[in-house]
Protein backbone atom coordinates (compact mmCIF):
# COMPACT_ATOMS: atom_id res chain seq x y z
CA UNK A 1 0.00 0.00 0.00
CA UNK A 2 1.52 3.13 -0.96
CA UNK A 3 1.91 6.39 1.40
CA UNK A 4 -0.71 8.12 -0.29
CA UNK A 5 -3.45 5.31 0.31
CA UNK A 6 -2.93 4.87 3.71
CA UNK A 7 -3.24 8.60 4.40
CA UNK A 8 -6.31 8.33 2.50
CA UNK A 9 -7.08 5.16 4.55
CA UNK A 10 -6.64 6.91 7.80
CA UNK A 11 -8.97 9.50 6.89
CA UNK A 12 -11.82 7.10 5.67
CA UNK A 13 -11.26 5.23 8.89
CA UNK A 14 -11.60 8.24 11.02
CA UNK A 15 -14.93 9.35 8.97
CA UNK A 16 -16.15 6.14 9.38
CA UNK A 17 -15.51 6.51 13.45
CA UNK A 18 -17.45 9.66 13.30
CA UNK A 19 -20.37 8.18 11.57
CA UNK A 20 -20.49 4.95 13.43
CA UNK A 21 -20.31 7.66 16.81
CA UNK A 22 -23.36 9.29 15.54
CA UNK A 23 -24.83 6.16 15.41
CA UNK A 24 -24.53 4.59 18.58
CA UNK A 25 -24.87 7.97 20.34
CA UNK A 26 -28.35 7.55 18.58
CA UNK A 27 -29.15 4.49 20.14
CA UNK A 28 -27.39 4.36 23.31
CA UNK A 29 -26.94 7.64 24.64
CA UNK A 30 -26.36 6.28 28.15
CA UNK A 31 -23.22 4.67 26.51
CA UNK A 32 -21.76 7.72 23.98
CA UNK A 33 -22.85 10.89 24.24
CA UNK A 34 -24.92 12.62 21.11
CA UNK A 35 -23.10 15.79 18.96
CA UNK A 36 -25.55 18.47 20.69
CA UNK A 37 -24.16 17.16 24.24
CA UNK A 38 -21.04 17.20 23.32
CA UNK A 39 -21.36 20.89 21.40
CA UNK A 40 -22.79 21.82 24.87
CA UNK A 41 -20.02 21.06 26.96
CA UNK A 42 -17.57 22.16 24.60
CA UNK A 43 -19.65 25.43 24.78
CA UNK A 44 -19.44 25.99 28.31
CA UNK A 45 -17.02 29.07 28.82
CA UNK A 46 -17.45 31.99 26.05
CA UNK A 47 -13.85 31.14 24.83
CA UNK A 48 -15.10 27.64 23.96
CA UNK A 49 -17.79 29.32 21.98
CA UNK A 50 -15.85 31.00 20.26
CA UNK A 51 -13.53 28.52 19.40
CA UNK A 52 -16.27 25.92 17.92
CA UNK A 53 -18.12 29.11 16.11
CA UNK A 54 -14.36 29.84 14.63
CA UNK A 55 -13.86 25.93 13.67
CA UNK A 56 -17.07 25.88 11.95
CA UNK A 57 -16.74 29.33 9.90
CA UNK A 58 -13.01 28.67 8.91
CA UNK A 59 -14.06 25.39 7.63
CA UNK A 60 -16.52 27.04 5.03
CA UNK A 61 -14.41 29.93 4.49
CA UNK A 62 -11.13 27.41 3.91
CA UNK A 63 -13.07 24.88 1.65
CA UNK A 64 -15.74 26.45 -0.04
CA UNK A 65 -13.11 29.30 -1.71
CA UNK A 66 -10.41 28.34 -4.07
CA UNK A 67 -7.00 28.07 -2.80
CA UNK B 1 -5.43 28.28 19.44
CA UNK B 2 -2.00 29.06 19.56
CA UNK B 3 -1.31 25.96 17.53
CA UNK B 4 -3.07 26.79 14.94
CA UNK B 5 -2.37 30.43 14.33
CA UNK B 6 1.13 29.38 14.48
CA UNK B 7 0.22 26.84 11.82
CA UNK B 8 -1.34 30.17 9.68
CA UNK B 9 1.44 32.26 10.56
CA UNK B 10 3.96 29.80 8.37
CA UNK B 11 1.07 29.40 6.02
CA UNK B 12 1.34 33.09 5.13
CA UNK B 13 -2.50 33.23 5.25
CA UNK B 14 -3.46 37.08 6.23
CA UNK B 15 -6.68 36.20 6.71
CA UNK B 16 -6.45 33.19 8.59
CA UNK B 17 -3.74 35.04 10.82
CA UNK B 18 -6.21 37.63 11.67
CA UNK B 19 -9.38 35.69 12.41
CA UNK B 20 -7.67 33.50 14.32
CA UNK B 21 -5.42 35.87 16.47
CA UNK B 22 -8.56 38.39 16.61
CA UNK B 23 -10.60 35.66 17.95
CA UNK B 24 -7.91 35.08 20.50
CA UNK B 25 -7.92 38.71 21.44
CA UNK B 26 -11.66 38.25 21.84
CA UNK B 27 -11.40 35.72 24.01
CA UNK B 28 -9.13 37.98 26.42
CA UNK B 29 -11.92 40.98 26.18
CA UNK B 30 -14.80 38.51 27.22
CA UNK B 31 -12.89 37.30 29.67
CA UNK B 32 -12.15 40.68 31.23
CA UNK B 33 -15.93 42.31 30.38
CA UNK B 34 -18.89 40.16 28.59
CA UNK B 35 -22.29 41.67 27.66
CA UNK B 36 -25.53 40.94 29.97
CA UNK B 37 -27.15 37.00 29.39
CA UNK B 38 -29.95 38.32 26.59
CA UNK B 39 -30.20 34.41 24.57
CA UNK B 40 -30.80 34.22 20.95
CA UNK B 41 -32.57 36.63 19.37
CA UNK B 42 -36.15 35.26 18.45
CA UNK B 43 -35.72 35.09 14.47
CA UNK B 44 -33.40 32.38 15.29
CA UNK B 45 -35.30 28.97 16.32
CA UNK B 46 -37.17 29.21 13.13
CA UNK B 47 -36.75 27.08 10.56
CA UNK B 48 -37.17 29.85 7.78
CA UNK B 49 -34.23 31.61 9.26
CA UNK B 50 -32.02 28.40 8.70
CA UNK B 51 -33.56 27.50 5.21
CA UNK B 52 -33.30 30.90 3.97
CA UNK B 53 -29.51 31.51 4.66
CA UNK B 54 -28.28 28.15 3.09
CA UNK B 55 -30.72 28.94 0.05
CA UNK B 56 -28.79 32.56 0.15
CA UNK B 57 -25.48 31.22 0.28
CA UNK B 58 -25.91 28.33 -1.56
CA UNK B 59 -27.37 30.23 -4.80
CA UNK B 60 -24.57 32.93 -4.31
CA UNK B 61 -21.38 29.70 -4.51
CA UNK B 62 -23.52 28.28 -7.16
CA UNK B 63 -23.81 31.06 -9.37
CA UNK B 64 -20.51 32.98 -9.04
CA UNK B 65 -17.12 31.36 -9.57
CA UNK B 66 -15.38 30.10 -6.66
CA UNK B 67 -12.49 33.07 -6.16
CA UNK B 68 -15.67 35.93 -7.18
CA UNK B 69 -15.03 38.79 -4.73
CA UNK B 70 -19.01 38.49 -4.05
CA UNK B 71 -18.76 34.91 -2.19
CA UNK B 72 -15.62 36.07 0.05
CA UNK B 73 -18.07 38.91 0.90
CA UNK B 74 -21.29 36.85 1.43
CA UNK B 75 -18.89 33.89 3.26
CA UNK B 76 -17.80 36.46 5.67
CA UNK B 77 -20.65 38.67 6.47
CA UNK B 78 -21.77 34.81 7.33
CA UNK B 79 -19.08 34.62 9.78
CA UNK B 80 -19.90 38.21 11.11
CA UNK B 81 -24.01 38.09 11.42
CA UNK B 82 -22.75 34.71 13.73
CA UNK B 83 -20.28 36.24 15.29
CA UNK B 84 -22.65 39.20 16.57
CA UNK B 85 -25.56 36.41 17.17
CA UNK B 86 -23.04 34.46 20.06
CA UNK B 87 -21.62 37.66 21.40
CA UNK B 88 -25.20 39.10 21.80
CA UNK B 89 -26.36 36.28 23.66
CA UNK B 90 -24.25 37.59 26.47
CA UNK B 91 -22.16 35.90 29.72
CA UNK B 92 -23.10 32.29 30.39
CA UNK B 93 -23.61 28.94 28.51
CA UNK B 94 -25.85 26.67 27.35
CA UNK B 95 -27.32 24.15 29.40
CA UNK B 96 -26.25 21.33 30.41
CA UNK B 97 -29.11 18.57 30.64
CA UNK B 98 -26.22 16.01 32.03
CA UNK B 99 -22.54 15.81 32.62
CA UNK B 100 -21.65 14.15 29.28
CA UNK B 101 -17.95 14.29 29.96
CA UNK B 102 -17.52 10.94 30.52
CA UNK B 103 -19.09 9.84 27.12
CA UNK B 104 -17.34 12.01 25.12
CA UNK B 105 -13.89 10.43 24.49
CA UNK B 106 -14.67 8.93 21.51
CA UNK B 107 -15.18 12.11 19.91
CA UNK B 108 -12.42 13.48 21.71
CA UNK B 109 -9.99 10.81 20.40
CA UNK B 110 -11.42 10.62 16.78
CA UNK B 111 -10.93 14.54 16.38
CA UNK B 112 -7.73 14.75 17.88
CA UNK B 113 -6.50 11.87 15.82
CA UNK B 114 -8.01 13.85 12.79
CA UNK B 115 -6.12 16.75 13.55
CA UNK B 116 -2.36 15.06 14.01
CA UNK B 117 -2.73 13.03 11.15
CA UNK B 118 -3.87 16.98 9.17
CA UNK B 119 -0.66 17.91 10.78
CA UNK B 120 1.87 15.48 9.76
CA UNK B 121 0.51 15.76 6.28
CA UNK B 122 0.84 19.27 6.68
CA UNK B 123 4.50 19.56 7.97
CA UNK B 124 5.45 16.34 4.85
CA UNK B 125 4.80 19.24 2.25
CA UNK B 126 7.68 20.74 0.51
CA UNK B 127 6.32 24.08 1.54
CA UNK B 128 3.06 25.42 3.17
CA UNK B 129 1.95 26.22 -0.39
CA UNK B 130 2.57 22.94 -2.08
CA UNK B 131 0.42 19.56 -1.35
CA UNK B 132 2.55 16.21 -1.14
CA UNK B 133 0.97 13.53 -3.51
CA UNK B 134 2.01 10.65 -0.72
CA UNK B 135 0.61 12.51 2.24
CA UNK B 136 -2.37 14.87 1.07
CA UNK B 137 -4.26 16.93 3.32
CA UNK B 138 -7.74 16.71 3.79
CA UNK B 139 -7.74 20.38 1.76
CA UNK B 140 -5.83 18.59 -1.26
CA UNK B 141 -8.65 15.18 -1.02
CA UNK B 142 -11.56 17.66 -0.98
CA UNK B 143 -10.63 20.51 -3.01
CA UNK B 144 -11.02 18.75 -6.62
CA UNK B 145 -14.53 17.15 -5.12
CA UNK B 146 -15.91 20.99 -5.03
CA UNK B 147 -14.48 21.94 -8.49
CA UNK B 148 -18.55 21.88 -9.73
CA UNK B 149 -20.66 24.10 -8.98
CA UNK B 150 -23.57 22.02 -8.10
CA UNK B 151 -20.93 20.20 -5.29
CA UNK B 152 -19.86 23.25 -4.23
CA UNK B 153 -23.39 24.78 -3.64
CA UNK B 154 -24.93 21.74 -1.81
CA UNK B 155 -21.85 21.95 0.62
CA UNK B 156 -22.20 25.21 0.83
CA UNK B 157 -26.09 25.68 1.91
CA UNK B 158 -25.07 22.11 4.59
CA UNK B 159 -22.37 24.08 5.99
CA UNK B 160 -24.80 27.36 6.59
CA UNK B 161 -27.31 24.90 7.98
CA UNK B 162 -24.60 23.17 10.53
CA UNK B 163 -23.75 26.45 11.83
CA UNK B 164 -27.40 27.58 11.98
CA UNK B 165 -28.00 24.62 14.58
CA UNK B 166 -24.39 25.37 16.06
CA UNK B 167 -25.68 28.60 16.61
CA UNK B 168 -28.78 28.06 17.95
CA UNK B 169 -27.03 25.88 20.61
CA UNK B 170 -24.46 28.38 21.29
CA UNK B 171 -26.68 31.17 22.28
CA UNK B 172 -28.96 28.94 24.15
CA UNK B 173 -29.18 30.10 27.43
CA UNK B 174 -32.01 27.94 29.12
CA UNK B 175 -34.89 29.45 30.40
CA UNK B 176 -35.75 32.42 32.99
CA UNK B 177 -34.24 35.69 32.31
CA UNK B 178 -30.76 35.21 33.98
CA UNK B 179 -30.35 32.53 31.30
CA UNK B 180 -29.03 29.01 32.36
CA UNK B 181 -27.58 28.87 36.24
Amino acid sequence: MSSRSATIAVYAVLLGGLLLATAVARRRPDLLAGVPDVVRSAARTRAGQLVLLLVWWWLGWHFLLAA
Amino acid sequence: MLCAAVVHVVRANVVDVAVFGGTGVLMLVLLRRDLATRGAPAGLASRWTGAGAALLVGGTVALQPRDSALVQVVLAAVGVVALLVLLRAGSGAPTLESEPLARTWVWVTILLAGCVVELVSFLAQPDAWTDNPDHPTLSALVDPMLGDHPARALVAAAWVLAGWRLLRLLADRGPGPGGAP
